[in-house]
């Protein structure tokens, strides 16, 4: 357990805000992710050794997500949180937290939470969690010469909800 | 339409590099759900030997930890039954931003952009010569030296009156100038102090796609200093109307600012803070190049302020 527990320690966050994505309630996603690190304890007989834990570990939080979701309707509320005013020192490009406009951050977090379930994970693997093509294929269970084309047509709706200025709920 | 939808169209426009790269940013600036003690928790649960599905005693009731909101990064550790007021004080507090001053980082070396009320009012003496700045604007170090009156940067306070080859002698880097056909030739070249912590401002009077700066006969002008990762440093205080939009000029970030008045200070690394002064009421637009920090302060639109950006070698 000792093992497992550091992977839960490296992985909670995006387990959580995968789960946040889909869920799209704060304390669905916290229990979402937790179910889902049990259930990948229990299914490590059937992890692939030397596959990428990641990918696999966020098809299951997925999943457990969908299930407990129990929020059907609701709008995902991508804050944006403000940043602190660092040191002029960390000015540097990597540690940029609040790089975005406010307005302008605002206005592209609603569209993509307004996005369907489908293109708000796509999007946020790829983007918001950086997660690699092969990577985004087997979290999501699709082929890898799929990731591309789903990407692509998600894009296409956010440039769409973006055209059409969609507003949070 | 809402400016959150003019907003939205903006981006909506942005090539897919660029609309790419700001996805990647808002990924870190989303106020995320974190949880606490997760590890210990899925600890307990696989110790207890619960079927799956079931939730633990110990699990209800725990703390969310909301990350990001507040100074210095302190997290709030509360209990479920205050997490939506919690969320809902965090969320007003980013909408309060006009009224209560809080620092926004842009990820520009040296700039920093602090969202609040306009700092009190200092009133000009007496009756200004031609390219006044307007009311309202914080008191300005000193006189511009080698003016005359019929200087258009004259009341601007921009520091001395030079030739191309003297500003580009007194800083070490090279200066930046606009080649758009009518930009090329600045009615005036003014400089502020030496070295890497000088200010070089070019000023054109208004013409032809150069609109006079409301209280001004200013067209364009534009500053560029050495925007150091280190220590110098410029603040905007906008006004509760100010709009920032972020833009690309020539694949570097910059930001687009619209809306109100602003103040300008900025601080420079072993010389203590100090203050620069209002120069304009029009809109500003401020990005990088090469390690230059410009500013482009106009009456003209975005597009136009894009173009004469881009054109900048």
């Amino acid at each position: 357990m000792d093992a497992y527990g550091q992977l839960v320690l490296r992985y909670q966050d995006v387990a959580v805000r995968t789960a946040y994505v889909v869920a799209r309630d704060a304390s669905e996603a916290e229990d979402a992710a937790q179910e889902a690190f049990v259930k990948a304890y229990r299914a490590l007989d059937s992890f692939r050794a030397g596959s990428p834990f990641r990918p696999w570990l966020l098809r299951i939080v997925a999943n457990e997500a969908r299930n407990r979701r129990r929020s059907a309707g609701r709008r995902l509320n991508l804050a944006i949180r403000v940043a602190e005013d660092r040191p002029s020192s960390d000015a540097a490009p990597s540690v940029e937290a609040a790089v975005l406009a406010r307005e302008a951050s605002v206005g592209l977090a609603a569209a993509v939470a307004a996005l369907g379930e489908d293109d708000r994970l796509v999007i946020s693997y790829r983007y918001f969690f950086e997660l690699s093509e092969t990577e985004m294929a087997d979290a999501l269970g699709i082929p890898r010469g799929t990731v591309k084309s789903r990407l692509s047509r998600a894009m296409a709706r956010l440039r769409t909800s973006l055209t059409d200025g969609d507003e949070p709920e | 339409m809402s400016e959150r939808r003019n907003s939205t169209r903006h981006l909506s426009a942005s090539s897919d590099a660029d609309l790419e790269a700001l996805l990647h940013q808002l990924g870190q600036s989303i106020a995320w759900p974190t949880a606490d003690d997760l590890a210990a928790r899925v600890r307990d649960r696989l110790g207890e030997g619960q079927p799956s599905g079931a939730v633990p005693p110990a699990a209800r009731g725990r703390s969310l930890r909301i990350r990001g909101f507040g100074a210095r990064g302190l997290g709030w550790s509360l209990p479920r039954s205050r997490l939506r007021r919690a969320v809902f004080l965090a969320v007003a507090a980013v909408v309060l931003v006009a009224t209560v001053a809080v620092a926004l980082r842009l990820g520009l070396p040296g700039i920093g952009i602090t969202f609040g009320p306009l700092p009190a009012v200092t009133p000009t003496e007496s009756p200004a010569p031609v390219g006044s700045p307007p009311s309202g604007l914080a008191p300005s170090p000193g006189p511009s030296v080698g003016a005359s009156p019929a200087s258009v940067g004259a009341a601007l306070e921009l520091g001395r009156l030079v030739t191309l080859d003297e500003a580009q002698a007194a800083v070490d880097w090279t200066v930046a100038q606009p080649s758009l056909d009518g930009l090329r030739a600045p009615a005036e070249i003014w400089l502020d102090g030496s070295g890497h912590t000088a200010l070089v401002s070019f000023v054109w009077g208004a013409g032809t796609d150069r609109p006079a700066v409301p209280g001004s006969n200013v067209g364009l002008l534009l500053t560029q200093f050495r925007g150091s990762v280190r220590g110098d440093r410029l603040e905007k205080t906008l006004g509760p109307s100010s709009r920032v939009v972020p833009v690309i000029v020539d694949r570097e970030r910059g930001f687009w600012i619209e809306g109100a008045l602003h103040t300008v200070s900025y601080a420079v690394e072993g010389d203590g803070p100090g203050q620069d002064r209002v120069r304009l009421a029009g809109n500003v637009l401020i990005w990088t190049r090469d390690g230059l920090t410009l500013r482009l302060e106009t009456a003209a639109d975005k597009a136009r302020a894009l173009e004469v950006a881009a054109s900048v070698r």
